[in-house]
């Protein structure tokens, strides 16, 4: 397998096509959080007319807002526990609809641009949608059997345990063994599980493959060639590491002067306004020009992968 | 497109409308806690209305304005100041396409320090990145829509100054409480 052609490739697409780091963007953002006794006036019962002076009389102040909490109606709490659930599964829902339709559209984008056509973001959003239901469904599944295979081992090696647990020796050595294997097969796993969704996402955006398909064939390519996507792999994320390692190098080395200079106040133990915004900017440079890189390394990823799979599928 | 692009500064404009439509309900709900008899009510209708403000209200808020972007064209604020939102054949947008135009094409234009919103000012086709997502553009429905816009703001502007002149008196009744 060619990488270093794949690679270059790879560069010129990322480099041409600006557009599709809009994508990159979004998949960057998304992946990666006294009772005191009752005793004197002041705080005792509720027909009070004046709150409890705090913190001088925090008893009182305490035992006040614990008489209120009683007072509330057990619907308030519930609305409270509702709200919370419903902004939870909104923020859960609209960041799997978002990483779902971004990647379909990354994955088609840059298929596009392989192929020499324009690519704005007008024209290529439509595979992310064309792809969604099944790009999200294909995840779920993935996660399921994760999850499986997870509980799975801990079951057998929970339960054998046991077993062993009149025969010290026995069990001292199944712990031992059964758990430096385990580690290993859920490693291998894992990493078997993730080949699996990078195939598949191209199965089901390219090849317009149905979930669980597109999870069978991707398996089969993950297996009949383990050796060369483990080394995409291994190049991806060396060149991830090494770019944003030289990235935040770079771009600290050229922020530290201002930094320092809006800082030397702070020696002297003023904290002049114009300092503190300053290093505030410093700082949200530091971080938004790293996500940029990120964002065109995502890019670039994907467009490996991509062609990856296209070489692995034709043959 | 048989209609002009919708000039970024009316589409700020609408906003702008927006937000303070959106602020006067927030307003209300000041306004209720600080007509409050006694301290045990005072923090309930706190309570009640921290609940509804930060979890319910944005929620509802936003499918108001995807309900009227689909049946009607745009939120409150884009109606007032004439503009429409469309496709590339000029009509109005599918629930889903707005929906999707709201809460991910919002995602993709606010991801990176809100360039995508910024983009409408040098873009041909005054498009955003959560227009060009969804593949929708926001047009000039009526000329009127400078005029109608600037005096909505100015209404709502003095509507609000005399919300926090009566905030600022029933605040100084709490005053007394403590």
């Amino acid at each position: 397998m060619d990488f270093g052609a794949i690679l270059k490739r790879s560069k010129d697409l990322t480099i041409k096509n600006k557009w599709l780091w809009v994508y990159g963007i979004v998949i960057s953002a998304l992946s990666g959080s006294s009772f005191s006794s009752f005793g004197n006036g002041g705080g005792s019962g509720s027909k009070n007319t004046t709150l409890p002076k705090f913190p001088q009389d925090i008893s009182n102040f305490t035992n006040f807002i614990s008489q209120w909490v009683a007072t509330v109606p057990v619907q308030t709490w519930i609305m409270l526990g509702l709200g919370i659930l419903l902004v939870i599964v909104l923020s859960i829902t609209v960041s799997m609809v978002a990483l779902a339709w971004a990647k379909g559209s990354l994955i088609g984008g840059l298929n596009d641009a392989d192929l020499e056509k324009n690519v704005t973001l007008g024209n290529t959003t439509g595979y992310g949608f064309k792809s969604l239901k099944n790009l999200i469904v294909f995840n779920l599944i993935n996660s399921l059997i994760c999850m499986g295979i997870i509980i799975t081992l801990f079951t057998i090696y929970g339960l054998v345990a046991l077993v062993f647990s009149f025969a010290q020796i026995l069990m001292i050595l199944w712990v031992a063994i059964a758990g430096i294997l385990g580690f290993f097969t859920l490693v291998i796993l894992m990493i078997i599980l993730a080949m699996v969704g990078i195939y598949a996402e191209r199965l089901i955006v390219l090849k317009e493959f149905t979930p669980i398909k597109a999870w069978k064939k991707a398996l089969a390519m993950s297996k009949g060639n383990f050796l060369n996507t483990f080394l995409m792999g291994m190049i991806n994320s060396a060149v991830g590491c090494s770019l944003g390692c030289l990235t935040s190098l770079i771009i600290g080395g050229i922020l530290a002067i201002p930094a320092i200079i809006f800082a030397i106040p702070f020696f002297s133990g003023d904290f002049p306004l114009v300092s503190i915004i300053g290093l505030i900017f410093m700082a949200m440079v530091f971080v938004y020009a790293n996500f940029i890189v990120r964002a065109g390394i995502v890019v670039f990823n994907y467009s490996n992968w991509n062609q990856l799979f296209k070489k692995i599928y034709d043959s | 497109m048989t209609h002009s692009f919708a000039h970024p500064l009316k589409r700020y404009l609408a906003f702008i409308l927006d937000g303070l439509i959106g602020f006067l309900i927030f307003s209300l709900a000041i306004l209720a806690i600080c007509a409050s008899r006694t301290p045990n009510e005072l923090l309930t209708n706190i309570l009640n209305s921290l609940i509804w403000l930060i979890f319910y209200w944005p929620i509802v808020f936003v499918l108001f304005n995807v309900f009227l972007t689909h049946r009607f064209g745009g939120t409150l604020g884009q109606l007032l100041t004439g503009i429409r939102i469309v496709d590339k054949n000029e009509k109005y947008l599918f629930f889903k396409m707005a929906l999707f135009r709201t809460y991910i094409g919002a995602t993709v234009s606010g991801a990176f320090l809100g360039l995508g919103y910024l983009w409408v000012f040098w873009d041909k086709e005054r498009q955003g990145w959560h227009d060009k997502v969804s593949n929708s553009f926001v047009i000039t429905k009526s000329k009127m829509g400078w005029v109608v816009g600037v005096l909505t703001l100015g209404t709502l502007i003095v509507f609000i100054i005399f919300l926090a002149l009566a905030f600022i008196g029933n605040l100084q009744t709490i005053g007394t409480w403590v």
